[in-house]
């Protein structure tokens, strides 16, 4: 009971600066939701059969949404409903954009990859689903969406981890792995631009085979950790070792997600809400002033 | 009033953490693994294992003679790079269009040429099949691994051949 009370901050209040955090957090999810819906909307439009069928697509044929702009649609009522939740005028409109988005995706990856670059946007707008559909104070929401969101991001980190282990064994960590794996990306690179080189790091890690099981060991060790993420006390420490988690494995593998996972880590692995308060504290006569407080108030809630 | 509603949403709150995880796992247990967006995560689960990935060549000015050779070097290939940047395809779709394709009919054939959009009208193109696989060496001794470069298909205005010496295990 303890362990949920701090994880949907229960005993906190949840302050205005704490609801600028929130929002602010929610306005980055919005648009990293309507830029992955038009951009695989768009690709959508290229593909003509589907080769591996995931989530809904294992029920109906999405082959239908390659034509006739049929994706494009789904990214505009995907844009539509998130921004209809995001202003609160139908807050529980995220359950829709979660439907729209997940038929985006599916199609999208529907050619035999499983892309994980979005499950955690996908989390954060299921927790905002459940949450604006369960709860009416803004507090609340905010609240149990925030606790949902950081339990489902440490666990997938930490099932990760156990897939490894069940994957392979303790010999996961060897670093003639992450060789065969650097080749692997290698080829990619040279099938997209039709030229790669390796980077002085890859080159320094193919030299030494100690280092390489050094590398993976430690990324394996902190994605064991990723629950730590649950308790608010250890939660930057952790974010910041999970952040160069991604670092580490664009160098040695030049697979980019930091501008999703990262950025997901930036934004709920610290406490924003302590800056907001003091940027608040200097700014306030200057925000009384202006005459904004009638926008503002499109974001945070009295209540 | 307050600690009513405190517990109230606390309360509240559990219940629908418990329903999002049995949700959860049983979409996941169903299928796999992956129901966007649940997951188990399992990627680079399998450490060690036999990767298969695909390169693209522009063939256009090659002999129908040098086609179809294997080779464990890039630059032995026949042709030059052809990036996948000029078409709308991303590389992570055509190695997993070629390698858990099942029955090469009409319609896979034609999905693959789809692919390359209408670089087909003034191009020959060869896909490439990369293979990569662990020798069964160990310690610290560098290339402890294989990569093989096998020719796939043969794709120009009026043509789609797969290569005909070559079986390849479909990758599922």
């Amino acid at each position: 009971m303890k362990f949920f009370n701090q994880l949907f901050q229960n005993d906190e209040t949840w302050s205005i600066d704490r609801q600028w955090y929130f929002r602010i957090v929610e306005f980055i999810l919005m648009l990293q939701l309507i830029y992955y819906s038009w951009s695989w909307g768009y690709y959508i439009q290229h593909l003509s059969t589907v080769v591996l069928p995931l989530g809904l697509a294992n029920y109906i044929d999405v082959s239908v949404l390659f034509h006739h702009n049929y994706s494009l649609i789904l990214a505009i009522l995907a844009t539509v409903t998130a921004l209809l939740g995001f202003f609160r005028i139908k807050p529980w409109m995220y359950a829709f954009s979660l439907l729209f988005f997940h038929l985006i995706y599916i199609s999208r990856f529907s050619q035999g990859e499983i892309s994980h670059g979005a499950n955690m946007l996908g989390v954060a707008i299921m927790s905002l689903a459940v949450a604006t559909f369960s709860f009416k104070n803004e507090g609340q929401i905010q609240k149990f969406a925030w606790g949902m969101i950081i339990f489902l991001i440490g666990f997938s980190y930490t099932s990760a981890a156990f897939c490894k282990l069940i994957g392979t064994g303790f010999n996961w960590a060897d670093g003639q792995h992450l060789w065969l794996w650097m080749h692997e990306l290698a080829t990619d690179r040279l099938s997209e631009n039709g030229s790669f080189s390796f980077n002085f790091f890859q080159e320094f890690l193919f030299r030494h085979h100690w280092l390489a099981t050094i590398v993976l060991l430690s990324g394996w060790i902190v994605e064991f950790l990723g629950i730590t993420l649950w308790f608010n006390k250890l939660r930057p420490y952790i974010a910041t070792l999970l952040i160069g988690l991604h670092v580490g494995i664009y160098l040695s593998m030049r697979i980019n997600f930091v501008d999703n996972f990262g950025v997901m880590l930036v934004m709920i692995g610290y406490p924003w809400h302590h800056l907001i308060h003091q940027i608040r504290e200097k700014y306030s006569g200057t925000f009384r002033n202006l005459r904004f407080s009638r926008f503002f108030s499109l974001f945070i809630s009295d209540r | 009033m307050a600690q009513n509603d405190t517990k109230s949403f606390l309360g509240k709150s559990i219940r629908l953490w418990t329903a999002i995880m049995i949700v959860y796992a049983l979409l996941v247990s169903i299928h796999k693994g992956e129901f966007w967006p649940f997951s188990i995560y399992p990627m680079f689960s399998q450490a060690g294992q036999t990767w298969v990935r695909a390169l693209t060549r522009d063939v256009t000015d090659v002999p129908d003679s040098l086609l179809w050779t294997m080779t464990d070097r890039e630059d032995a290939l026949p042709g030059k790079p052809f990036p996948l940047k000029l078409v709308h395809t991303h590389r992570n779709d055509l190695a997993n269009f070629i390698k858990r394709s099942g029955t090469w009919d009409k319609n896979r054939k034609q999905g693959l040429r789809s692919l390359f959009s209408d670089q087909l009208n003034s191009r020959k193109l060869l896909v490439v099949w990369v293979e990569g696989k662990a020798k069964d060496s160990t310690g610290e001794e560098e290339g402890a691994y294989n990569i093989n470069y096998i020719p796939f298909a043969y794709l120009s205005s009026d043509t789609t051949l797969l290569n005909p010496y070559h079986h390849f295990h479909n990758h599922w």
